[in-house]
């Protein structure tokens, strides 16, 4: 079984071999040692041996880790006063061969994240500047570390068991808004490595891309007859030509038709769990800063760099200023009270979460206080570029409120900070961060019911990759937990993987604005969360919600003119599930129950399927009620489709294939075709 | 997994808790053909008294019944309002504006001012504030149960509760939560095919496809389950409240249909013997320009309320009818951005034909507000207010609030 940290250092071609011992090595210095100037706790300090090959030549080379961080240098001097300094990476590298100095300084800044944070006591680091004695192994305290044979369904683990249709449609369900039958065919050959390793290229579609540009600019393709003059021309050059409907719709196409689904459904789940954001927060004049956070989440999705995610979320014109009310918080000479909106979310969302493990604040309304005061310093200035007005942010010194501010104050993660690059790398420090990461994201991919233990094991997998986070969904995507029993339809699915998914499975040729409409009677219109806390998939998933899903489904799926949509679409319920059935000769109903169930990745039992092809084969009718009707406002009558399949309701081609859209529509609204 | 073991028996029994004495509910059975599944609800409610809770979700600022003491005005220079701009009810206090529908009430003598209604330690987060208001229970964990819930619990009716803004914590749990519905009136399946035989037909094998389906194995199961039971009682029983006309036109906003689907549910009678109705109003989380941003949600609110009194005085229930409002929190002083940050305890209004109106407590003073960022005093428990109406309404506040830091007593008097 390989690591998390063995699975990460896979990836480079210089290999790090040998993590050989670690000590600590402040040994006096009662009074700290300093890193960059600010005090560090000596316990606090390992020494990490790091040897590494490159070509035939090893070489050894001492580090220092500072608790679990990257190994910021390599070791430590003293001060005239016991204090400590630091040697850097680059200075090693330099010394070491200067000709290679640049590879060797990323060599051994990620290798050496990965030996410090193996080396490190689980719970995460200390930052810069926290109280001289910290508790270094978890904010939750009474914690253990995780059992060494957790269940199944609590395991992170390798899978190694087998790996067929029904775990593939797992696989594409959680990760990629479902599969389509071709998507779980190929799958099942390349077997999970393999297709896990598929889903995480990013391919490169600039048909795609191209399509999608017109889309983003009208909200309309120029190919669409019903587009009549609305179609227009935008300028490339002008950052807020487009249209907001274009982008959510580019976003719900690209769900459903890009390669890179693994990448979109990471987009929606940080834009749903991290920091939501309403794309009406950008005024006309900063319409581009929805698009720069377009792009913050697809760099998040194909870097998995989560760190800098949230640094460019400190930096987003759209989430920070504009929906987070960063632009209204002043201080420096506006001496004035800040506003906490951003400061709190950044934490409450974004990074820590409210309470760690124990149910215990992570943090104080004044560590908010102090935080909103470090995010001090940004303005939004209006300006006319070519004409039109664009508002663009901009760091102001002259608003920022300089001093040291305490934040975590009276715990282990206490730390002194200026700015919002002190609060990141402050927040970062403390390991809630992670927790909160392992948190979401057990509960949106694997089940809901994991524990302390599962979710640190998770949380110090996502430390032990520095907050890079492709490796721990990869890790996510072929663990034990992902495919156990108890796993199964542990999920509720989100509206719009239950309309993607379906689209996907049928080919249904549902228009690409359509979609939009369908989505948003779901309550789930990707950047219009309800709040900036995004969906909650239980009220999503409530009778109120699921009669529009109902609704949705007959008006939107069932409800059509076979005829018009073969005409306009080449596709139909009776090609896509019937044809080939018939051609071979299986022209019994329960071919088409166990046909339609399967495709759409469900298991029926007997009595379902015995219910169902009452379904297929009877039709109601008053006619001799109430005497012949046993009480009820109908009777049935043997009809139809086992005695006679070229029938109406059996539905060749123009019949109306009522009984295959009146089985999908059932299947579409049953509790198996709304969990994953 | 004995937790979600529910069998055949316990699922006939929770189809027939949501539908009405008039209806039959049939599930066609392979083998067996239909089964019967009628069960008349009982008219039961100790009193006929209806709560309707009206949330002003996001965190209302002071400013709905502003303070007229020197250092509240002084530190909300933009976003308050004063004798002259408000509309005065107290010596201290006017209400905002844009609530001429709720000084009437307060001029017949029927709108209780509470102020400074919270909890000890007031939590400022949205999310975590809403859940201690919505469940009475500090613990926060994954299994809190919604006040509403324990409150319904000691209904029978299936329709005890309501909640027209969808899911929450206050309707979470319990073996009869309220019923989440989003719009009484697109209520009921559209057609199917050909007729309504059809659609009777679809259901019922809707219907039996769901009995069939396994044990609930897990959590995302057993809610999905239960949601779609719920969904299949609720159809046809609410589909037909959804038509009923009422003697008042609302206005056609998105609060007023709210009311509107509340009325219609009140109008409703025993047939549902509806007597909690939540429902809520998004929007008060004003962090900048709030004086607007407020006026245009209370003139909303104003009309909604508005014609919701007149509707319960025309349906002869306004005797019936208490009114309470909610806020995760009130608000900080003014910020810079003309808005106000999440603060702690705030007003609250009860109001009803049979409530006592008038203030209780004070409007904050200087000494509650002092140089502090919002005000931190605190006069009442919110049990306090919502028990006193659940005892008037006949039922156990204790068991409604049992944690200790949310003690349903002492009253305040508002009957």
């Amino acid at each position: 079984m390989m690591s998390p940290s063995q699975s990460f250092m896979k990836g480079f071609s210089l290999i790090l071999v040998v993590m050989v011992s670690f000590s600590n090595t402040a040994t006096a210095a009662s009074n700290g040692i300093s890193a960059k100037g600010k005090q560090v706790p000596p316990e606090s300090v390992r020494t990490v041996q790091v040897s590494i090959t490159e070509g035939n030549k090893t070489s050894t080379i001492a580090i220092q880790c500072l608790g679990a961080s990257p190994g910021r240098a390599t070791k430590v001097k003293k001060s005239k006063k016991g204090m400590m300094s630091w040697v850097t990476f680059a200075q090693l590298a330099r010394a070491a061969d200067g000709a290679k100095a640049k590879s060797r300084f990323k060599l051994l800044q990620k290798n050496g994240a990965v030996a410090c944070a193996a080396a490190s006591p689980p719970g995460g680091e200390s930052p810069p500047g926290s109280s001289p004695n910290p508790d270094p192994n978890n904010p939750s305290p009474g914690a253990t570390p995780t059992p060494p044979q957790a269940a199944d369904h609590l395991s992170l683990e390798k899978y190694t068991g087998p790996f067929g249709p029904t775990e593939a449609r797992i696989l594409y369900n959680r990760f990629a808004f479902g599969g389509t039958p071709q998507d779980i065919a190929d799958a099942v050959n390349a077997g999970l490595d393999a297709t896990v390793t598929k889903l995480f290229t990013v391919v490169s579609e600039p048909a795609l891309d191209a399509r999608m540009a017109d889309l983003q600019c009208d909200s309309w393709f120029l190919d669409d007859p019903e587009a009549g003059n609305q179609n227009k021309t935008c300028s490339t050059s002008a950052i807020n030509d487009f249209s907001r409907l274009g982008q959510r719709l580019e976003w719900l196409y690209r769900m459903r038709y890009s390669q890179n689904a693994v990448q979109e459904r990471l987009r929606l789940f940080f834009h749903d769990e991290r920091l939501s954001v309403a794309q009406s927060a950008a005024r006309d004049c900063e319409k581009h800063a929805l698009k720069a956070y377009m792009n913050d989440l697809w760099t998040l999705a194909t870097t998995g760099d989560y760190k800098n995610y949230m640094r460019a979320m400190n930096n987003s014109q759209l989430v920070h200023l504009r929906w987070l009310d960063g632009a209204a918080n002043f201080g420096g000479v506006v001496q004035n009270r800040p506003n906490e909106n951003y400061a709190r979310e950044f934490w409450e969302l974004g990074t820590v979460g409210p309470t760690d493990l124990n149910g215990s604040p992570v943090y104080s309304d004044l560590d908010v206080a102090q935080s909103s005061i470090a995010l001090t310093g940004w303005t939004i200035n209006q300006m006319t570029i070519d004409g039109a007005a664009v508002c663009l942010a901009a760091r102001s010194p002259l608003l920022h409120t300089p001093g040291q501010k305490t934040i975590f104050g009276g715990t282990p993660w206490q730390a002194s900070i200026d700015n919002d690059e002190d609060l990141l790398n402050a927040t970062f420090a403390h390991p809630r961060t992670s927790e909160h990461l392992a948190e979401d994201i057990w509960k949106q991919f694997l089940n809901y019911e994991a524990t302390p233990d599962s979710i640190r094991a998770l949380a110090a997998s996502i430390r032990a990759n520095n907050y890079n986070l492709l490796p721990v969904f990869k890790q996510v995507m072929t663990s034990k937990s992902l495919f156990a029993a108890k796993s199964r339809k542990a999920l509720i699915k989100h509206p719009v993987e239950r309309v993607i998914s379906f689209v996907k499975a049928s080919g249904f040729p549902l228009s690409y604005r359509r979609i939009d409409t369908i989505v948003a009677q779901l309550e789930q219109q990707p950047l219009n969360p309800p709040s900036v806390f995004g969906w909650d998939e239980k009220r999503n998933a409530g009778d109120s919600l699921l009669l529009a899903w109902r609704n949705a489904v007959i008006n939107e799926f069932i409800n059509i003119d076979p005829k018009v949509v073969k005409t306009k679409f080449a596709w139909s319920y009776y090609d896509r599930f019937v044809g080939d059935l018939n051609q071979q000769g299986r022209t019994g109903s329960q071919d088409i129950i166990n046909r339609v169930a399967e495709d759409l990745g469900l298991t029926l039992n007997d009595k379902q399927r015995s219910t169902l092809d009452q379904y297929m084969n009877f039709y109601p009718t008053t006619n001799g009620c109430p005497a012949s009707c046993n009480g009820g406002t109908y009777r049935l009558e043997r009809d139809k489709y086992d005695t006679d399949p070229q029938s109406r309701e059996s539905g060749v081609e123009w019949g109306g294939q009522e009984r295959i859209r009146g089985l999908a529509a059932i299947l579409l609204t049953s509790l198996d075709f709304l969990v994953k | 997994m004995k937790k979600y073991t529910q069998t055949r028996r316990d699922f006939l029994k929770l189809v027939s808790s949501g539908t009405c004495g008039a209806m039959v509910h049939r599930m066609l059975a392979p083998a067996a053909g239909f089964i019967a599944l009628a069960r008349p609800l009982e008219a039961h409610a100790a009193t006929n008294k209806i709560l309707l809770i009206t949330n002003f979700s996001g965190g209302c600022s002071y400013n709905v019944a502003s303070p007229l003491s020197g250092v509240y005005q002084t530190r909300n220079p933009t976003v308050s309002y004063n004798a002259t701009t408000g509309l005065q009810v107290t010596n201290d206090q006017v209400l905002n504006p844009a609530l001429v529908g709720l000084k009437s009430v307060w001029d017949e003598g029927n709108l209780a001012l509470i102020n400074l209604v919270g909890y000890q330690n007031h939590n400022r987060s949205h999310d975590e504030s809403t859940t201690i208001l919505h469940s009475g229970d500090r613990s926060m964990g994954g299994n809190v149960q919604g006040w509403g819930a324990r409150l319904t619990e000691q209904m029978t009716s299936a329709f005890g509760g309501v909640s027209l803004a969808g899911s929450n914590v206050f309707i979470k749990g319990g073996v009869n939560p309220p019923r989440a519905i989003s719009d009484l009136s697109s209520f009921g399946e559209s057609p199917i095919f050909y007729d309504n035989t059809d659609a009777a037909f679809m259901r019922d094998i809707r219907t039996g496809v769901l009995v069939d389906q396994r044990d609930a194995q897990n959590e995302a199961e057993q809610y999905s389950k239960d949601s779609l039971i719920r969904l299949q009682g609720n159809v046809e029983s609410l589909k037909q409240i959804g038509a009923t006309t009422l003697p008042v036109t609302f206005p056609n906003t998105g609060f007023g249909s709210r009311l509107r689907d509340a009325a219609r549910l009140i109008a409703a009678g025993t047939t549902l013997n509806t007597q909690v109705i939540y429902t809520e109003q998004g929007g008060y989380d004003t962090h900048s320009d709030e004086k607007t941003r407020q006026s245009q949600l209370l003139t909303e609110y104003n009309g909604a309320i508005t014609a919701f009194v007149a509707c319960m005085k025309a349906l002869g229930r306004w005797n019936d009818v208490v009114i309470c409002t909610m806020t995760e929190f009130t608000r900080t002083m003014e910020n810079n951005s003309k808005g106000t940050d999440h603060g702690a305890a705030g007003p609250l209004f009860v109001f009803g034909g049979a409530i006592k109106g008038g203030q209780r407590g004070p409007a904050p003073t200087d000494s509650d507000v002092g140089s502090n960022e919002y005000i931190k005093a605190r006069h009442f428990n919110f049990a306090q207010v919502y028990g006193e109406v659940v005892a008037q309404m006949g039922f156990d506040a204790n068991k409604v609030f049992p944690y200790g830091d949310f003690a349903p007593s002492p009253y305040l008097g508002l009957f």
